[in-house]
């Protein structure tokens, strides 16, 4: 029987943006992160600029490192992993796996807390 | 017992942000009427008084932002409208808050077409559609995915973390006690996981990242039960941009979709894994987006929010359910075009993220304890008995990303 394919548009670069401001979400996820890892500091709220998207990952990166370093040593994700992952592939593992690279030795992300705020 | 579900090997369970049933599925009304999705003709007033009814209108980017809210109090608002009986009047009303611009305002009403969500759509004809799928709490993510780990928030409506060292264990600590095998698959180390932090900092043995979990479907070493996140934010990694998958607005939508799609293809894609692999995609909550269905009431689940954390006025006792989300559960084993709604009675099925857990435990734990779960668990819908075909499907679509 015959099985269809369909087929899902790429993604446009343009979606990128991880200067926008941090939602809630984020926020509210760092803070957790902060608080398991023993480095929360209530926010100062005034004269501070709302962090980025971008700000607020790459905080989140440095405390999953302390918190889970086991996943400092697999493989990175890229958009080439997400893309072939209907690829086909010998059964029962061994396969190869698409698109991997070494990983890369991430680099210490800056601190600076700013305003935090709720969404 | 049904061969699929004797057949039955993996659960795996993708949980995305942020979007109301309708907004995401409501216009395969128009194709399958079964489908409990939009007429055309359901409508919020906005600020003015005019009526605006739902249309086909919705971005992938761009319209929902800022953020709609989507705390207790303005989902009561969404839910109520200031009323007593659940009406889905607010909507416009609570989104006019954020930016105070009533055209604006009107976008919380617009629906997806179709034909721009190839993957969620595919997937809602072609295996299990719910009908009556619902947050479990009228609230925000955190406490809402609570439900899906735990069975409960733990008398919880907001974002604050309070998981650590409750009453009732997770899920995957309930599997792993007696000998099966669960994880948690977050996308990234930038990504990272939600709401349960308290599991990464004391058993970080139970995650694993969006890689291993393609090798673990590759290898056929997936657990008896998953938890997949999706990428949660915009950001660089080794082969260039990331772009964020959850769909929580006002991330782009299609790159949720192709996120999907890779998770459906890496089990498609090994003949075993698709034979014992059940997944269910869901969504945490409505992200104060449109739903035309109210929310019924359902079990307490034991505690009381106070008025200070509803910031209604009231004390919420867990008694009515949230804003409708999308779920579809996919397996060869699920009749084609399955739409879940009514038992054989007649009475509605209903589910909500306790559902996950009561479905992992009936499933994995048959001897589980009521009293080591919350009321709402237990009492919740469980969704395997939609594996019931006697053969499994072999005409089931792919996807090419």
């Amino acid at each position: 029987m015959a099985v269809t394919k369909i087929s899902v548009p790429k993604t446009p670069k343009s979606a990128f943006n991880k200067n926008r401001q941090a939602s809630g979400l984020l926020l509210a996820q760092l803070e957790h992160l902060e608080t398991a890892a023993g480095d929360y500091q209530p926010p100062k709220k005034k004269g501070k600029k709302p962090l980025t998207e971008g700000q607020v990952a790459a905080r989140i990166h440095e405390l999953t490192r302390t918190l889970h370093p086991h996943a400092a040593h697999v493989q990175l994700p890229t958009e080439r992993m997400i893309s072939h992952a209907e690829e086909p592939y010998a059964v029962g593992g061994g396969a190869t796996p698409v698109g991997r690279k070494a990983p890369k030795k991430a680099s210490a992300p800056k601190r600076g807390r700013k305003a935090r705020k709720r969404g | 017992m049904p061969p699929g579900l004797d057949n039955l090997k993996h659960l795996v369970v993708l949980m995305m942000e942020n979007r109301s049933f309708d907004h995401m599925l409501g216009g395969l009304f128009k194709e399958n009427n079964a489908i409990d999705g939009l007429r055309g003709d359901e409508s919020n007033p906005d600020t003015t008084g005019t009526i605006v009814k739902v249309q086909p209108k919705a971005k992938y980017q761009s319209q929902l932002t800022p953020d709609p809210d989507h705390d207790f109090a303005p989902v009561d608002q969404q839910i109520f409208n200031g009323g007593d009986v659940p009406n889905m009047q607010g909507f416009i009303a609570s989104f006019f808050n954020k930016q105070r611009n009533v055209e604006h305002s009107r976008n919380v009403m617009y629906y997806f077409a179709p034909e721009k969500l190839p993957v969620l759509t595919t997937l809602a004809r072609e295996y299990a559609v719910f009908n009556r799928w619902f947050a479990s709490i009228p609230g925000p993510t955190l406490c809402n995915r609570a439900f899906a780990h735990y069975g409960t928030s733990f008398g919880h409506v907001g974002m604050e973390l309070f998981y650590a060292n409750q009453k009732f264990k997770s899920i995957y600590d309930r599997v792993i006690d007696k000998g099966k095998l669960a994880k948690l698959y977050y996308f990234d180390q930038v990504s990272s996981t939600l709401e349960v932090v308290n599991l990464l900092q004391n058993q970080p043995q139970l995650f694993a990242t969006y890689p291993q979990f393609l090798d673990d479907c590759k290898a056929g070493t997936l657990p008896d039960y998953c938890f997949v996140e999706p990428n949660y934010s915009d950001h660089d990694g080794p082969g260039g941009h990331l772009i964020a998958s959850d769909q929580h607005p006002d991330h782009h939508v299609a790159e949720g979709e192709r996120f999907i799609a890779s998770i459906y293809q890496a089990i498609r894609k090994n003949p075993a894994l698709w034979a014992s692999t059940a997944l269910l995609i869901t969504y945490d909550e409505h992200g104060g987006i449109y739903d035309h269905v109210p929310p019924p009431a359902c079990m307490p689940d034991g505690f009381v929010a106070q008025p200070s954390a509803t910031k209604t006025g009231e004390p919420f006792h867990f008694d009515r359910l949230g804003v409708r989300v999308p779920a579809i559960l996919v397996s060869p084993w699920v009749q084609k075009g399955t739409i879940v709604h009514k038992r054989a009675d007649g009475t509605e099925r209903i589910f909500e993220h306790a559902s996950i857990p009561n479905t992992v435990s009936k499933w994995l734990l048959p001897d589980f304890n009521d009293n080591d779960r919350s009321p709402r668990e237990a009492a919740a819908e469980t969704f395997l008995d939609l594996l019931s075909l006697p053969v499994m499907r072999p005409d089931c679509p792919e996807f090419t990303l």
